[in-house]
């Protein structure tokens, strides 16, 4: 059958629905990955922020340390000066200046402690100082402790020897025991510091009790050697073998002195030869030696000493008389009249023997004499040195006046005449001559003898030749020595003064430069002939004409009444 | 030396807390505008579901009136060849076989209906989610604000800690006495 192309309904279909908007909505599409970045920036801002304050806190850590350091080495330095002090107290001291000292280092390390900046710098100085505090305090401590045991100890072992020393009467047996249980006391204490087991304390007991006993016996045998002896035998069990022998040295010691002088002094007689008391001091012995061997013959050396001393005592009474008497007659006597005046003296004179008594005058010529002469060689070596180390005094001296043998005197007159030999080097001439140029300079121009020269030397040794003679014999006259008035206006005029010659026709001439009278020096060249000596120059004769002159003048000038 | 650079440093402290601070202020705001955006999608989106659902719906009415032209021209064909055959089309066997293809024909019309309303409905639950996101996307944006807040003061307090401890170590270690 045929088909028509035809489709009676519709074939087309309607589509689906279910649009959807679907849109890709990133956060940073709305600038939240701004906002993150901006937190992460916040966050390296503070991590750079911590970082740098790190670096800030370690270099102030590195000042902290060294400044805690520094205070901690002052500290030490100023701790060991305060434990040093206090190391060096000892006993009593020391314990009781444990807890002052104690105070004072925590002063001391606390009060460098608040010097610090900062707090961190205080830890770290804590770190240090603390352990050196707490070291040094151990240390105190320990020392305390050891002093006070010392203390202790000291103390006990001080009354143990004071009971041994202090005893009021020796031969007192209560006084002793007490001495005794004293010591036991002490005892106690010692062992209970020192923690002692009982034989040790017994064996220090019996020490010091021994020690104790030794002093009381000994004590009394120094009067009493029996009763000595018989303490000895009674304490024996108190005492050591050491102490036991050698108060039983001491107390036969004490015998033989006291007992043999007791016993060479009952026997002595003067009437009796020395050679019988022997014997009779042998046959006495035993009764005092208490077993002692050596007793009689000691008690025989002190009998012989007792004899000496009977003699050594006469002479020593002489020696004394006799020092008595020298000692008076050094202080200057003129005779043994004048000695006796002293009443103590006469009395040792009368004392001595007639052979002694007798040589006292001439002992008192001989000290006399040899004080004189010793007096003058004084003064002269004196004068003698002077002559060369002060020429100038020397000369103005009088020879005369001086204290000093005649010989003596000689030599010092011809010392004084050497010097004076060549006026120029007299030193009062040039002295004189330098004060009549400073005032007579015109007159000693007229003259011609300003200066001395090859033309006027004769004439200017006149002139200083006279005016020495004219200074020698003014001083001898007026017994010093002329001054610068004396000579410009006395002693130089004169010497230069004008004289009418001896004949009207001769010239006036200066008084130094007189002619010698013919024959005037011939007593003078016989008398050095007599002598033996050089015959005088015609200048030492001038010179001595003109002295005669001068001496004639001024005793002429001299006022009535002078001398 | 030591103070300059402790001073730095707790500047730079306390430049990173405000910086800090900002960006969390600034990423809030920035997820915040996010989440509001999303939110206009969401609603966008609900908007063509429901378009989609009332759609569906329409395409439904179509496809039965499809299915009932269908049936009617199968039925018509079938009468057709009936009645080509000389077989009686109103009754008998015929017309049993006409009223059998007009039932088949409206059910494949109710079931084209029940189709197009089951996609409607799909599409309608599709906008209550996009409404409800968009919801869910308003209330982000506003914690969003809140924790850049917080950020913020959490920045700025822990640059103030930050600063406030170097200054005490500072005095502490003596940096900042002299």
């Amino acid at each position: 059958m045929p088909q028509v192309p035809y489709q009676p309904y519709s074939t087309a279909q309607p589509s689906s629905p279910g649009e959807r908007i679907s849109v890709n909505t990133p956060p940073a599409a709305f600038g939240e990955n701004i906002g993150a970045a901006l937190k992460q920036l916040g966050t390296s801002f503070d991590q750079v922020g911590s970082e740098l304050f790190q670096r800030a806190v370690g270099f102030q850590d590195i000042k902290n340390e060294t400044e805690a350091r520094e205070a901690d080495a002052k500290y030490a330095e100023q701790q060991g000066l305060l434990h040093a002090d206090y190391t060096a107290k000892e006993g009593k001291a020391a314990v009781d200046g444990l807890k002052p000292y104690i105070d004072q280092s925590h002063q001391l390390r606390q009060s460098i402690r608040d010097n610090l900046s900062n707090p961190a710098a205080q830890r770290m100085y804590d770190s240090a100082s603390l352990g050196f505090l707490q070291r040094n305090i151990f240390n105190a401590a320990g020392h305390a402790g050891n002093e006070n045991k010392r203390w202790v100890v000291g103390t006990a072992q001080a009354k143990a020897d004071l009971a041994a020393k202090t005893m009021v009467n020796p031969t007192d047996e209560e006084e002793a025991e007490q001495k005794v249980q004293d010591i036991d006391d002490q005892s106690h204490v010692i062992a209970g510091a020192q923690n002692w087991e009982e034989p040790q304390r017994q064996d220090w007991k019996l020490k010091q009790t021994s020690h104790f006993r030794l002093g009381q016996i000994g004590e009394v045998s120094k009067t009493d050697p029996p009763h000595a002896f018989q303490m000895l035998d009674k304490y024996k069990e108190q005492m050591t073998q050491d102490d036991f022998d050698h108060v039983s040295d001491i107390v036969r010691a004490q015998n033989r002195a006291i007992g043999g002088a007791i016993l060479a002094n009952n026997i002595f007689d003067p009437s009796k030869s020395l050679k019988d008391m022997e014997a009779d001091v042998e046959k006495q012995a035993p009764k005092y030696a208490h077993d002692d061997p050596l007793f009689a013959q000691h008690a025989i050396q002190t009998l012989r000493g007792v004899y000496n001393q009977k003699h050594y005592a006469q002479k020593q009474e002489d020696m004394t008389n006799l020092q008595t008497v020298d000692e008076a007659i050094g202080k200057g006597v003129k005779d043994e009249r004048e000695l006796r005046l002293d009443p103590q003296v006469a009395a040792a004179i009368d004392a001595l023997p007639a052979n002694k008594r007798n040589k006292i005058p001439a002992a008192i010529n001989n000290f006399n004499a040899a004080r004189l002469k010793s007096a003058h060689e004084d003064n002269f070596t004196q004068l003698w040195g002077m002559s060369y180390n002060d020429p100038s005094s020397f000369l103005d001296l009088d020879i005369s006046a001086q204290n000093v043998s005649q010989q003596q005197m000689r030599q010092l007159m011809n010392r004084k005449a050497t010097l004076i030999k060549n006026p120029q080097d007299d030193p009062r001439v040039a002295r004189a001559v330098g004060w009549m140029r400073a005032s007579r300079g015109s007159e000693l121009e007229a003259l011609g003898i300003f200066h001395r020269n090859e033309n006027n030397k004769d004439q200017f040794d006149h002139f200083t030749g006279a005016l020495s003679s004219a200074i020698d014999v003014w001083q001898e006259e007026n017994k010093r020595p002329p001054g610068y008035k004396d000579i410009v206006e006395t002693i130089g005029p004169q010497v230069i003064k004008q004289r009418a010659g001896t004949h009207f026709w001769s010239a006036n001439r200066p008084f130094f430069d007189q002619d010698v009278p013919k024959g005037w020096g011939d007593d003078l060249k016989a008398e050095a002939e007599r002598r033996g000596e050089p015959a005088p120059t015609d200048e030492e004769i001038n010179r001595a004409f003109v002295r005669s002159q001068f001496i004639q003048l001024y005793h002429k000038e001299k006022p009535s009444g002078a001398q | 030396m030591a103070f300059p650079l402790a001073a730095a440093g707790i500047g730079a402290s306390a430049a990173g807390g405000l910086t800090s601070a900002i960006g969390s202020l600034f990423q809030g705001q920035a997820q915040a505008n996010m989440y509001n955006y999303q939110a206009g999608v969401a609603l966008a989106n609900k908007t063509l579901a429901q378009q989609d659902a009332n759609y569906s719906v329409a395409t439904g009415e179509v496809e039965a009136q499809q299915h009932g032209m269908r049936t009617r021209a199968e039925v018509g064909a079938t009468k057709v060849g009936f009645g080509a055959g000389n077989i009686a089309v109103n009754s008998g066997t015929a017309s049993k076989v006409a009223k059998s293809e007009i039932e088949i024909g409206q059910q494949n019309e109710a079931i084209t209906r029940a189709n197009a309303a089951k996609r409607a409905y799909g599409f309608n639950v599709a906008a209550a989610e996009d409404t409800a996101q968009a919801g869910a996307y308003q209330f982000a944006a506003l914690t969003s604000t809140t924790a850049g807040d917080i950020g913020a003061a959490s920045s700025i307090i822990g640059g103030a800690g930050s600063v406030s401890s170097k200054f005490l170590q500072g005095i502490q270690t003596g940096i900042f006495n002299g």
